[in-house]
């Protein structure tokens, strides 16, 4: 029992280094091959894939979104709770349709969330994969062979909770709101979440860019820089034709207008 | 006539005593106005001053305390640094203030131990700026950029130390003011301003040690040992084969699987063209970032003071995306930009202009190669 489920966790081992584009040329060939061959494995690739989606936010077509949630300002309420249900707006604007995808892979979401809890954020997701083989060394039996690379994607779940801070900002604004609703539910969902990535990510950059030369700043730096870049890209925003106007831009300046009034 | 000889000789005599009495009190004190020598000459001077406290900063053994101070935030940390007899440089950063943080550097190869994450961040020294080596490029770059002046002096922190000011040359950069130790040449203060004279950030010794033999335990991070039991974590951040801890590595604790051949300093089919006068690149890499599927490419510029970084990264984003942002509280400045179906980001301490004219420089040379194996993947399995 114990060898058959060290082979499987080798096999997604490849699956995952392949997914990453982290394999040999020969390697991947390799693997590609034995996909073609194995239907199981093409479940768990296609499995994955459908995961990595979910938490990217880009599998919303399927799934009808909801109204968009009250979100906690806790920047990281998903790694920080338990209980699914009050995850926020991860809960409804991108946790439905993982909560799906999950169900149809046989992963539970709670092993995920409870892993999230106990683990903080990870910078890199092979590193993640190792968190993932201590998670398996620790309690064998309690954590399903297929979460792990479900842990993989850990790293993604935390910066998708801290998109739901600025979610909330974005909801405080009745104009936002109003002009978000306007879009098609799809768009919406997608709007949003990739509106406040893309801030995300810049926050992300600093870090990397300062490469922790100061740390005791950097914390405090992650979260208000966030703000001070709305802040200043709405200064330094130069009037452009309405068809050049980047569409995600718009909801967030006239929302920032709503609560500055 | 002999007499007048004499007096004369004794005249010269005296002035020239005089005079060496003169020069030994301006140097031991440096304060006599009166006898500074032409402008020329002093900016000469100022320029052989950016060397020394390029040279100090890299050479010479020190420990203290510094604080680095932005506009609403400011930290404390401690750092020791030395020169072992291979010419290995070796430093350890402790934040004081927040969460335990320590940095072990080794010549450009970084350690970033957090231990209540458990993680040592692997990396290469690149864009951050670390006090007091401020001066990464060579010192004569940098006096091609800046109009270096010498200024007053100051005590600090117990020490004499003379100011210098750099004035930018065009818009392309922040005003810095330096402040080294007159003994030394170890940097004590340095400032940043931006066109309207703000303050933007500020690093200061607070205590220092300059010049006494420091302990190779002062180098060595106190997590050393718990890094290499298995509960820990190494992030091999830059794509690149991972460096091996600074105790010998034992095979127990987690590695990361082996990474591909990618390397830093690699080519990341990116371009900058029309860069900014006097930035030059110093690194490019592929980096491995949280929830992104795919490596970003890292370009980084400098003009050898200030550095600029260059994200490139798949856009999972339908339209074009511009934004770019600076401030008056931060000395860093960001552009982002949508290249060739990628998210462009451009950051560095300078002005706005720069990040913006970096940005509009970037161009696709060729398509990445993960790319094309995942999509082949995905091809023969539907």
């Amino acid at each position: 029992m114990a060898n058959t489920s060290n082979t499987g966790n080798t096999r997604n081992e490849k699956l995952s280094a392949l997914m990453d584009g982290e394999l040999t040329r020969d390697d991947a060939l390799a693997v590609i091959k034995a996909l073609g061959q194995n239907d199981s494995q093409r479940g768990d690739w296609d499995c994955y894939h459908l995961i990595g989606d979910a938490l990217r936010g880009q599998v919303m077509q399927d799934s009808t979104p909801q109204a968009i949630p009250q979100v906690t300002a806790d920047a990281r309420p998903v790694a920080r709770t338990k209980e699914p249900h009050v995850n926020a707006s991860v809960t409804t604007q991108v946790a439905a349709p993982i909560d799906s995808t999950l169900t149809r892979c046989r992963v539970s979401t709670e092993a995920i969330f409870a892993q999230l809890a106990a683990e903080p954020t990870v910078f890199a997701p092979a590193a993640a994969r190792n968190l993932a083989q201590q998670v398996r060394r620790a309690k064998p039996s309690a954590v399903h062979q297929k979460t792990r690379f479900a842990l993989a994607m850990a790293a993604s779940v935390v910066t998708v909770s801290a998109i739901g801070v600025i979610a909330f900002k974005q909801q405080q604004g009745s104009v936002a709101s109003a002009v978000v609703a306007q879009q098609t539910p799809a768009k919406q969902a997608q709007a949003l979440a990739d509106g406040s990535a893309s801030e995300i990510r810049v926050n992300d950059y600093l870090l990397v860019h300062r490469q922790f030369a100061n740390p005791g700043a950097l914390q405090a730096a992650a979260l208000k820089r966030t703000e001070r870049t709305e802040r200043t890209e709405r200064m330094n925003q130069q009037p452009l034709p309405v068809n050049q106007q980047p569409r995600i831009e718009q909801p967030r300046i006239e929302q920032r207008e709503a609560v500055n009034q | 006539m002999q007499r007048e000889m004499v007096a004369n000789a004794f005249c010269s005599l005296m002035l020239v005593l005089l005079g060496s009495i003169c020069l030994w009190v301006t140097n031991a004190h440096a304060r006599d106005r009166d006898v500074r020598p032409p402008s020329d000459v002093r900016d000469q001077e100022a320029v052989e001053w950016l060397e020394r406290i390029s040279k100090a900063a890299r050479e010479l053994p020190y420990s203290g305390v510094f604080v680095h101070q932005t506009v609403d935030n400011s930290s404390t940390s401690r750092v020791t640094h030395l020169l072992d007899r291979q010419g290995v440089e070796h430093e350890k950063i402790e934040a004081l203030d927040g969460p335990m943080h320590e940095i072990i550097r080794r010549n450009e190869e970084m350690f970033c131990y957090q231990p209540d994450l458990k993680i040592v961040r692997v990396d290469r020294r690149a864009s951050g700026r670390f006090f007091p080596s401020l001066i990464t490029g060579n010192p004569k770059l940098v006096s091609e950029n800046y109009r270096v002046k010498m200024g007053p002096i100051e005590r600090i922190a117990g020490f004499d130390c003379q100011w210098l000011t750099l004035e930018p040359k065009d818009e392309m950069r922040y005003a810095q003011k330096l402040c080294a130790e007159v003994g030394t040449g170890l940097l004590l203060r340095a400032r940043t301003y931006n066109d309207r004279s703000q303050l933007l950030e500020q690093f200061m010794f607070t205590q220092l040690d300059v010049n006494r033999s420091v302990a190779k335990t002062g180098i060595k991070s106190r997590y050393e040992q718990n890094a290499q039991t298995s509960t820990w974590l190494r992030d091999y951040s830059v794509k690149s084969p991972p460096a091996p801890l600074p105790a010998s590595s034992s095979p127990s604790s987690p590695s990361l699987p082996s990474m591909t051949s990618t390397t830093s300093d690699t080519n990341t089919g990116w371009l900058v063209s029309n860069l900014p006068a006097g930035f030059k690149k110093v690194m490019e890499m592929m980096r491995f970032l949280t929830g992104r599927p795919q490596p970003v490419a890292h370009l980084v510029f400098s003009d050898g003071l200030a550095h600029v970084s260059v994200f490139a990264e798949q856009s999972q984003l339908p339209g074009k995306l511009t934004a770019a942002g600076s401030s008056d509280e931060s000395p860093t400045s960001f552009a982002v930009r949508t290249v060739a179906d990628h998210q462009i980001t451009v950051m560095g301490e300078v002005p706005l202009a720069t990040v913006q004219a970096i940005a509009d420089g970037v161009t696709r040379t060729r398509a990445d190669r993960p790319v094309e194996i995942d999509k082949t993947a995905q091809k023969l399995i539907r």
